[in-house]
């Protein structure tokens, strides 16, 4: 057994990145460079503000963005094409991060295999303001939890998927 | 002057679609808001003007996409307005159904400008075509 093999299998983590990289190019022009990667089972909020969605059906788990408050802050204003980032309200702020999170997720259902892929559902984003944060994911499965950087700041995204019986499309 | 009503729960998404097309060069289209299918159709039925065009997402409260298009094809007034639907899913059957209940193009999140645009110029140019 290779003693630094991640503990789980990175399939999903490595999709998550790409239907990641593939939004912030599209929305916000610019490339998010993963800057490092990590699998744990203490799921306490990397950054302050999350927006969370949770899977269910044939693919269980969550997946969850992350941002600094102030990255949220430069994303929204970049989204709303304002260049006051202070003009952002918290509302706004909500509204960016549940989009983000709620693209990145839907976009993740047309990895998987078809047959998982129509029978998952995903929920509503849920966005959360604040430091203490934890989501609690399947036990059986350590949560892959990845690092950004791009232009305008750090943030993480995260991913905790009950194994399923197919494989994310290549 | 085209009129074009953004359809979306979030403020962020309404102004972001507004900045596309302005800079496409839609500046002078006058821009109707709705928070929701509800307040869409409220808005729709009360103006006295045709709306050219109804970006409207599919996942919103009170009324959504779906419902709006049902909504939208009981209405004698409103059954031939244009509606293209916004939908952050990426599964190819997904959004099908709006297209099967009566929505005229399918936009998938994230979209560029150019897909913005390519959507709404193809309803627009159906809709000028003579009608005989």
């Amino acid at each position: 057994m290779n003693p630094t093999a991640p503990p789980i299998s990175t399939i999903y983590g490595d999709a998550l990145a790409e239907v990641l990289q593939r939004m912030v190019r599209t929305i916000f022009g610019m490339e998010a460079r993963i800057v490092g990667r990590r699998y744990e089972n203490d799921k306490n909020a990397p950054f302050e503000v999350s927006g969370i969605i949770g899977i269910t059906g044939s693919a269980r788990g969550n997946i969850v963005l992350s941002f600094p408050g102030e990255v949220a802050r430069k994303l929204t204003a970049a989204m709303l094409s304002e260049k006051d980032i202070e003009a952002c309200t918290r509302q706004d702020i909500s509204d960016c991060v549940g989009e983000l999170s709620n693209i990145v997720a839907g976009n993740m259902l047309a990895q998987f295999d078809e047959g998982v892929g129509s029978a998952s559902q995903i929920s509503l984003p849920s966005v959360i303001m604040g430091p203490h944060r934890v989501v609690w994911g399947s036990k059986d499965s350590p949560c892959d939890l990845m690092f950004f950087e791009s232009k305008l700041g750090t943030f993480a995204a995260e991913i905790n998927l009950r194994d399923v019986t197919c494989h994310p499309r290549e | 002057m085209y009129r074009i009503m953004l359809v979306d729960d979030s403020r962020v998404m309404r102004r972001m679609l507004q900045n596309m097309l302005v800079d496409a060069g839609f500046s002078d289209a006058e821009f109707l808001e709705a928070v929701d299918g509800q307040e869409a159709l409220k808005q729709l039925a009360e103006v006295s003007y045709k709306v050219d065009a109804v970006f409207c997402d599919l996942c919103m409260p009170n009324l959504d996409g779906l419902g709006l298009l049902d909504a939208l094809s009981k209405h004698n007034a409103l059954r031939t307005c244009p509606v293209i639907v916004l939908t952050a899913d990426g599964r190819k059957t997904h959004g099908r159904e709006a297209l099967l209940r009566g929505a005229t193009a399918l936009l998938r999140k994230p979209f560029t400008v150019n897909d913005v645009v390519t959507a709404l110029r193809k309803v627009l140019a159906s809709e000028e075509l003579p009608c005989d």
